[in-house]
């Protein structure tokens, strides 16, 4: 006897065993609740759209926190002389346009070993990375600066705690640092010189007196 | 005392006491002035351009450290200049007497006694020249080497505008 929905409440289903022969159990469903076609197709149509919207949805939400194709422009600051700072100081300025539109990332960077977050500057996408480290420990040369999204940092770290090789992640885009070297200034200070050549005149006098006194 | 009257002196005497005084010729004395005064106003530019000092702030230490170096240099342009005198005297005699002898050889009218005045006077001139341009070469080249090595080196941290 077919039961509305709205009579049964709710769908039970309670399997009587039959006894078909000795080797096979048969079950049948005796309730007497049976689901309409109309509720079944109601909700295989729901869960079909649940399905499709998420399928569209899907790929920009996981999409959504990875920029696509970045397009990097930098700047880069590099101590030029010791004499204005007692470190060498490294600033990197950079600007990144993602193919998806991404904006306000948050970008970490790595540069030898050691992970800074990238601050982020009044202008949208504009970034700045600033390392500084003893004179002698930053000599001249091209640097790489491994720039990383969250997800990278992510692995960053995982493989940083794990004591992995840190050089297999693939960050979100490297950046090249030319460093000319610090100029440590002239070999003569010029007071030096200046007082060098004032004593030495003053000398000259002295042995010129020391002569006459004689 | 020789010569006439009690307080009158000889021109010998006159040029003896001005050889052996300490007390220089108003010429001589503006010289001395003069070149101590640009040699105390020099470092002012070292103050100003190399060590950063403001020239307008520290005009009064400027003026003052001027006035009292000018007047300390020209004291020891002074000094070394009376130490200085006899000994170019005693140096430059012969040389002195010599060319003056061959200048005045032909002179058959001067008298021995004028000529060896004339001797004692060139003599006081060559000294006196020579004392007061070394004197002044001497103490500029002291002062100025104290001064580099003091204000680069002795005074290097002393920064007057740390506590203003």
């Amino acid at each position: 006897m077919p039961v509305s929905l709205r009579e049964c409440g709710f769908y039970v289903y309670t399997p009587k065993r039959l006894k078909a022969d000795d080797k096979k159990e048969i079950y049948q469903n005796d309730s007497p609740c049976q689901p309409s076609a109309i509720y079944i197709f109601n909700m295989a149509s729901t869960g079909k759209l649940v399905a499709i919207v998420a399928l569209c949805i899907l790929p920009v939400i996981v999409r959504s926190d990875m920029c696509l194709v970045p397009q990097v422009t930098s700047q880069t600051y590099t101590t030029p002389e010791t004499t204005v700072s007692t470190e060498t100081v490294f600033i990197i300025e950079f600007s990144v346009t993602c193919k998806n539109g991404l904006k306000n990332m948050n970008l970490y960077a790595e540069f030898a070993g050691k992970t800074v977050p990238a601050s982020k500057s009044g202008e949208p996408n504009k970034y700045q990375v600033s390392l500084s480290d003893e004179h002698k420990k930053l000599p001249s040369g091209t640097y790489q600066l491994r720039v990383f999204d969250e997800e990278g940092y992510a692995w960053l770290r995982k493989a940083q705690r794990s004591g992995e090789n840190t050089e297999n992640i693939k960050p979100l885009f490297t950046l090249e640092i030319s460093h000319a070297g610090v100029w440590n200034g002239p070999l003569l200070q010029s007071e030096f010189v200046a007082a060098m050549t004032a004593i030495f005149v003053w000398w000259s006098a002295y042995t010129a007196r020391s002569r006459l006194q004689q | 005392m020789a010569g006439g009257g009690k307080n009158k002196l000889s021109r010998e005497e006159e040029l003896l006491l001005q050889d052996f005084s300490r007390n220089v010729s108003t010429k001589s004395s503006a010289l001395f002035y003069g070149n101590a005064l640009i040699v105390s106003v020099i470092p002012i530019w070292l103050f100003w351009r190399i060590h950063q000092m403001d020239l307008y702030q520290s005009g009064i230490f400027f003026a003052l450290g001027t006035i009292v170096s000018t007047y300390l240099v020209a004291l020891a342009y002074r000094n070394v200049k009376f130490i200085l005198k006899h000994k170019v005297a005693l140096k430059r005699e012969d040389a002195v007497a010599q060319e003056m002898m061959k200048k005045l050889a032909d002179d058959k009218r001067m008298t021995k006694k004028e000529k060896d005045e004339r001797i004692l006077w060139k003599k006081n001139e060559v000294a006196d020249y020579e004392a007061t341009t070394f004197s002044i070469f001497y103490n500029n080249a002291l002062y100025l080497a104290l001064l580099i090595v003091v204000s680069f080196y002795i005074l290097k941290n002393f920064n007057p505008t740390m506590y203003p």
